[in-house]
C-alpha cells in the first residue's frame, strides 16, 4: 500500500470526492495496465477502464479494509471486464484474431522473435475465461496464487489447478507449431 | 511453457501509454458517479443487499477469505446494479439534461420569411439533437455503462435519430404552413422583441384543432410539449345562467408537469396549468362513503373568498368509496409501453420500467399482465402472465430497449387485441398506455385515435395513459386517450410520483367504483347574484348533458377526491356586473322557489353510473350558507382541507396570470398552505410549498419591471399590448 493509500480511501468513503479522484489517479495504470492485458488493445482497454472507474464512483463505500486496496481493484476490474465481454458477447462471438490487434509488443524483438510473441499471446488469448483470467493476475500482474483466489472468489487450490491446466495446454500448442 | 517463460512472455507485452484524453474523462466520470452515490447514500438500496450477504455468513467460519472473495464479488456486481439504478433514477440529472437541451433550441437563430421557416425548425432541432448526443457527459456514461462495445453503433444511431428527428418535424410544419404563416405575420408585427422562443412556438407542430392564442407570451422554456389551448371560466350571472354543469376530473397530469417546470426554474405554459388538476392531486380528509352502493359522498363548504372580500367560495368535496385490498376485483392489464427512440431518456424508459416494477408490488397474485411494446412497429414481449409469476414478467420489463420511431397506434390496436382475448367480465380490463405521447406513424391525429379508443370503451376494456418526459410531451393526445378510455392521465416525472400513482394510489388509477360522472350545480337567484367555476375549463358540459346518458364523462377511481370551488356574489354585494336596467330584479323568481328553499345558496347534483350499468344515478346536496362551519372537530378539519383546496386553487390561477385573484400574491397564497398544510403524511403538501417558493423567484425573474406600472409581480408579463 502506497503511503496517504489509508488516507485517500478514507477520505473518499467519508465523500470527498477530491480525495477520490487522488486515489483514482494514483491507480489508473494499474486499471488501465490489466484492462489491457485483458482485452489485448487499447481501445477496448480504455473503455473498460473507464467504466471500471464510473463502477469506483459507486462501489468505493462498499471497500471494506479487510483485503488490499489493490486486491479489490483488480475483483472490480475483473468483473467489469466480465460483463463487458458479455455485452459485446451478444453482438459477435469468439475472440478478436491477434492479427486485428494492434502492435502490442516491444520493438526490441527481432521479426521472428515478435512474430512468436505474438502466437503465443494469440494462445493465452485462446485459454478458457477462468484459466486465462488465472494467468494473466499471476504472470501478468505479479499476484500470488493466494492473492489471485482472493480475487477471482476461489480456492488457492483451484488458481493453482487452473495455472497448470493452462500451462499444460499452452505447452501443447507450442510443441504442435513448433515441432 | 514454464513459470518464466510465461512471465517474460507477459512482461514483453508492451502496453501503449493510455490517451491522457480518455483518462481525464473516465476520471471526469468517475467523479460525477461518486458525487451522486453519495447524495443517494441513504436511500441506496445497495446497503440493505450488503447487510443481507453479511448476515448470511457468520457460521462459516472455515474460510475467512472465501467469505471476503464472495463479499467482494458479490459487492461488485450488487454496487453495479445500484450504480445503474442511480443513473436510471437521478431526477436531478434529468432535468439539467432538459434544460441544456432546451438553452440551445431557445437560442437557434431566428430567420423570418416564408420559405425560410421550414428550415428554422430543422436547424433549431439540430442543434438541440446535437447538443443532447455531444455534451452531457452523464449521458453517455450510461451508454458506455450499458453496452460498451456499442458506443460507436450508439452513436450511429443516434445521429440516425436526429435525422429522423429533423425531418419528421420539418413536415409537419411544411402540411401546416398556411395558418402558421398567417398567425407569423400577426405576430410579427405586433411583436418583433418575442425572439427564438415565441418562434420556436409558432413553428412548433400543433394540432390543427388546437388554436393559437397570442395574447399571453409563453413562458420561455418549453421546447415542443403540446396542451391544448383554453380559456379561463368568467363570471356567469345566475338571472342568465343558473345552471353550471362539467364533469369531474380525476387526472393529476398538469400538477407534475407544472412541478418539473418551476423545478427548472421557470414558469409552465399557461396552458398547462390546468386548476382543477392541481386541486385534485392532493388527498383530501372529506368523510367517506359507508358503502359501495353510493360510491361516493358529496360535502359543501361554504367560506369567504380571499381573492374579493365581497365574494364567498362553495367548495365541493366528492370522497369515492375505497376498496379493501382483498375485495380487489381480479385484474387483467395490458401494458402498452412506447420504446421509441424519443423514450431513450433517463426520466422516460428507464423511470418506466421502475414504475411498473413498483405496480407489481400492488397488484394480487392470481391478476394478469402482458405487455406490448411499440417502436417502428408493435410486438408482444410477454403473453399474459400472472403476477406470481415474477420474476418473469420483471424479466421481461428489463430486456426493453429504446430505438426507432413511433408507430402508437398499432401499439394501441394489438394491445386491445391481447386485452380482448383475455377479456373477464368479473375482471378489470384495462390498457395502461405509457408513453411521451409522440406518435408519429401510422394514425397520428388525436381524433382518430380517440374514436378508436371510444369503440373499445363500450366493449369494457378501459385505457390509462401515463406520460413521460419533458420537451416532446403531448398533453392534449394523453388527455383526449384517457378521458375517452375511461381512464387517469398521469404524468410521472420522478420515482416518487410513481409511487403515488401506482402504490399509494393504485386502487384510483385501477378500479374505477364510477364511471361519466358528470356535476351539476344550480344557483339560486335570491342569493347567489354571480358566479364562477374555478377550473374545469376543459370539462364543460352543456346543460342539456347532464341528463343523457350517452354523454361521456369523467370517472371516478375507488378512494379519489374530486374538489371543485365556485367563486359567488351574495345578492347584495357589489357584483362583478351591473345590474340590468331594464329587467326588474329576479325577485319574481324568488319568490316563485318555495319558502323551504329561500335561503339556499345553490344546489349540488352528481350523476354517476356504477361501472357496468348503463343508466345513470343522482345523488342531491342542498348548499346553505352556513354549512359545515361550525366548531366541531369533523368541521374543522374540513375548514382546513377547503383552505388547502383554494390555497391550490389561488396558485394555478396565479400562475395562469388570472384576472380574477384580486390583490392576492404568492406570499398570501404561503401563509394560506402552511396554515391549512394538516398531517401530511407523503410530503406532497410540503413538495407544494417549495413550489410556491419556486415560482415566486421564477415569476420574479420573468417580470419585467416598468413595464407594469405596480411594483406587483406579474406571473406572466404580456411584452407588447
Amino acid at each position: 500500500m502506497q503511503p496517504g493509500e489509508a488516507q485517500l480511501i478514507d477520505a473518499a468513503q467519508a465523500g470527498d470526492a477530491n480525495a477520490f479522484r487522488a486515489l483514482l489517479d494514483l491507480h489508473y495504470m494499474t486499471v488501465y495496465r490489466m484492462a489491457f492485458r485483458f482485452c489485448g488493445n487499447q481501445h477496448d482497454a480504455e473503455d473498460v477502464t473507464q467504466m471500471t472507474c464510473i463502477k469506483l464512483g459507486t462501489a468505493i463505500q462498499s471497500f471494506r479494509k479487510d483485503s488490499a486496496f489493490t486486491t479489490w481493484l483488480y475483483t472490480i476490474v475483473l468483473n467489469t471486464h466480465r460483463d463487458w465481454r458479455r455485452a459485446q458477447g451478444r453482438h459477435q462471438r469468439g475472440h478478436v484474431g491477434i492479427e486485428d490487434a494492434e502492435d502490442v509488443t516491444s520493438g526490441q524483438q527481432s521479426p521472428e522473435q515478435e512474430l512468436s510473441t505474438r502466437q503465443q499471446l494469440d494462445q493465452v488469448a485462446a485459454l478458457p475465461d477462468a484459466e486465462r483470467e488465472a494467468v494473466l493476475l499471476v504472470f501478468g500482474e505479479g499476484l500470488s496464487h493466494k492473492q489471485a483466489a482472493e480475487v477471482l472468489g476461489c480456492a488457492e487450490s483451484t488458481v493453482s489447478w487452473r495455472i497448470h491446466e493452462a500451462r499444460k495446454k499452452l505447452s501443447k500448442e507450442g510443441d504442435r507449431k513448433h515441432g | 511453457m514454464d513459470d518464466l517463460q510465461l512471465k517474460k512472455l507477459l512482461e514483453s507485452q508492451e502496453i501503449p501509454a493510455p490517451n491522457d484524453n480518455k483518462r481525464k474523462e473516465a476520471l471526469n466520470l468517475a467523479a460525477a458517479a461518486f458525487e451522486q452515490s453519495k447524495k443517494t447514500a441513504n436511500s441506496s438500496q445497495g446497503s440493505s443487499f450488503w447487510a443481507r450477504l453479511i448476515n448470511r455468513h457468520p457460521q462459516n467460519r472455515r474460510d475467512p477469505m472465501a467469505f471476503t472473495k464472495k463479499k467482494a464479488y458479490y459487492g461488485g456486481l450488487a454496487t453495479a446494479c445500484v450504480a445503474l439504478l442511480i443513473y436510471s433514477v437521478a431526477p436531478n440529472f434529468t432535468s439539467d439534461l432538459a434544460t441544456r437541451n432546451l438553452d440551445s433550441r431557445d437560442i437557434s437563430p431566428v430567420v423570418v420569411g416564408d420559405n425560410s421557416l421550414n428550415k428554422i425548425q430543422v436547424q433549431s432541432v439540430d442543434t438541440s439533437a446535437l447538443a443532447g448526443a455531444s455534451a452531457p457527459a452523464m449521458q453517455e456514461a450510461m451508454q458506455i455503462y450499458n453496452d460498451p462495445q456499442n458506443i460507436d453503433r450508439m452513436r450511429a444511431d443516434q445521429k440516425l435519430e436526429m435525422e429522423k428527428d429533423s425531418s419528421a418535424p420539418s413536415e409537419m410544419v411544411m402540411n401546416r404552413a398556411a395558418p402558421v404563416e398567417e398567425s407569423k405575420k400577426t405576430k410579427m408585427e405586433a411583436s418583433p422583441v418575442l425572439g427564438g422562443a415565441a418562434v420556436a412556438n409558432m413553428v412548433a407542430p400543433k394540432s390543427p384543432a388546437v388554436s393559437m392564442d397570442y395574447q399571453a407570451a409563453p413562458p420561455q422554456d418549453f421546447g415542443r410539449d403540446k396542451f391544448k389551448d383554453f380559456e379561463q371560466n368568467d363570471i356567469k350571472s345566475v338571472a342568465q345562467d343558473p345552471m353550471s354543469t362539467f364533469s369531474i376530473d380525476v387526472d393529476t397530469a398538469s400538477y407534475s408537469f407544472v412541478r418539473s417546470n418551476l423545478d427548472n426554474g421557470t414558469l409552465p405554459q399557461v396552458d398547462a396549468v390546468r386548476v382543477e388538476e392541481l386541486i385534485n392531486y392532493f388527498d383530501y380528509a372529506y368523510p367517506a362513503p359507508a358503502n359501495k352502493t353510493e360510491p361516493f359522498k358529496t360535502s359543501v363548504i361554504v367560506k369567504p373568498s380571499p381573492w374579493n372580500k365581497d365574494r364567498q367560495l362553495v367548495t365541493i368535496g366528492i370522497k369515492g368509496y375505497d376498496l379493501e385490498k382483498v375485495a380487489q376485483p381480479d385484474s387483467n392489464i395490458v401494458f402498452l409501453l412506447d420504446v421509441s427512440g424519443s423514450m431513450e431518456e433517463p426520466n422516460k424508459l428507464p423511470l418506466l420500467k421502475q414504475s411498473l416494477s413498483m405496480l407489481l408490488e400492488t397488484l394480487k397474485p392470481t391478476d394478469k399482465i402482458s405487455i406490448v411494446v411499440y417502436a417502428g412497429a408493435a410486438g408482444t414481449v410477454l403473453p399474459p402472465t400472472p403476477v406470481s409469476d415474477k420474476n418473469k414478467i420483471l424479466m421481461a420489463l428489463q430486456n426493453l430497449q429504446a430505438g426507432g420511431s413511433t408507430a402508437g397506434a398499432e401499439g394501441i390496436r394489438q394491445a386491445y387485441q391481447l386485452a380482448e382475448t383475455n377479456f373477464n367480465k368479473d375482471a378489470v380490463n384495462r390498457v395502461i398506455l405509457a408513453t411521451d405521447g409522440d406518435f408519429n406513424v401510422g394514425i397520428t391525429s388525436p381524433d382518430e385515435l380517440q374514436d378508436f379508443v371510444e369503440r373499445k370503451r363500450e366493449s369494457g376494456i378501459f385505457l390509462s395513459v401515463l406520460g413521460f418526459g419533458r420537451g416532446n410531451y403531448n398533453d392534449d393526445m394523453m388527455q383526449r386517450l384517457a378521458q375517452n378510455g375511461n381512464g387517469v392521465a398521469a404524468y410521472i416525472d420522478t420515482l416518487n410520483e410513481a409511487r403515488k400513482v401506482l402504490v399509494q394510489e393504485a386502487g384510483s388509477t385501477l378500479f374505477t367504483i364510477a364511471k361519466d360522472v358528470k356535476i351539476q350545480v344550480e344557483f339560486n337567484p335570491k342569493t347567489v347574484f354571480e358566479y364562477r367555476l374555478v377550473g374545469y375549463e376543459t370539462r364543460a358540459l352543456k346543460t342539456e348533458d347532464f341528463n343523457n346518458d350517452k354523454v361521456d364523462a369523467g370517472d371516478i377511481g375507488a378512494g379519489a377526491e374530486v374538489t371543485a370551488i365556485y367563486e359567488v356574489t351574495p345578492v347584495g354585494a357589489a357584483p362583478a356586473v351591473d345590474p340590468s336596467r331594464y329587467t326588474s330584479a329576479p325577485a319574481t323568481e324568488a319568490d316563485k322557489s318555495s319558502p323551504a328553499h329561500t335561503g339556499e345558496l345553490g344546489f349540488v347534483k352528481v350523476r354517476y353510473k356504477l361501472p357496468n350499468e348503463d343508466t345513470s344515478k343522482l345523488v342531491t346536496t342542498a348548499v346553505l350558507p352556513d354549512m359545515n362551519a361550525g366548531v366541531s372537530p369533523q368541521a374543522q378539519l374540513l375548514q382546513k382541507e377547503t383552505d388547502w383546496a383554494i390555497a391550490v386553487a389561488s396558485f394555478g390561477q396565479l400562475l395562469k396570470g388570472s384576472k380574477y385573484t384580486g390583490q392576492m400574491t404568492y406570499d398570501d397564497i404561503l401563509k394560506l398552505a402552511e396554515a391549512s398544510k394538516g398531517q401530511d403524511p407523503f410530503g406532497y403538501r410540503a413538495e407544494f410549498i417549495t413550489l410556491i417558493h419556486k415560482a415566486k423567484t421564477a415569476a420574479a425573474m420573468q417580470t419585467q419591471p416598468g413595464k407594469h406600472g405596480s411594483g406587483e409581480v406579474q406571473p406572466h408579463p404580456i411584452p407588447y399590448q
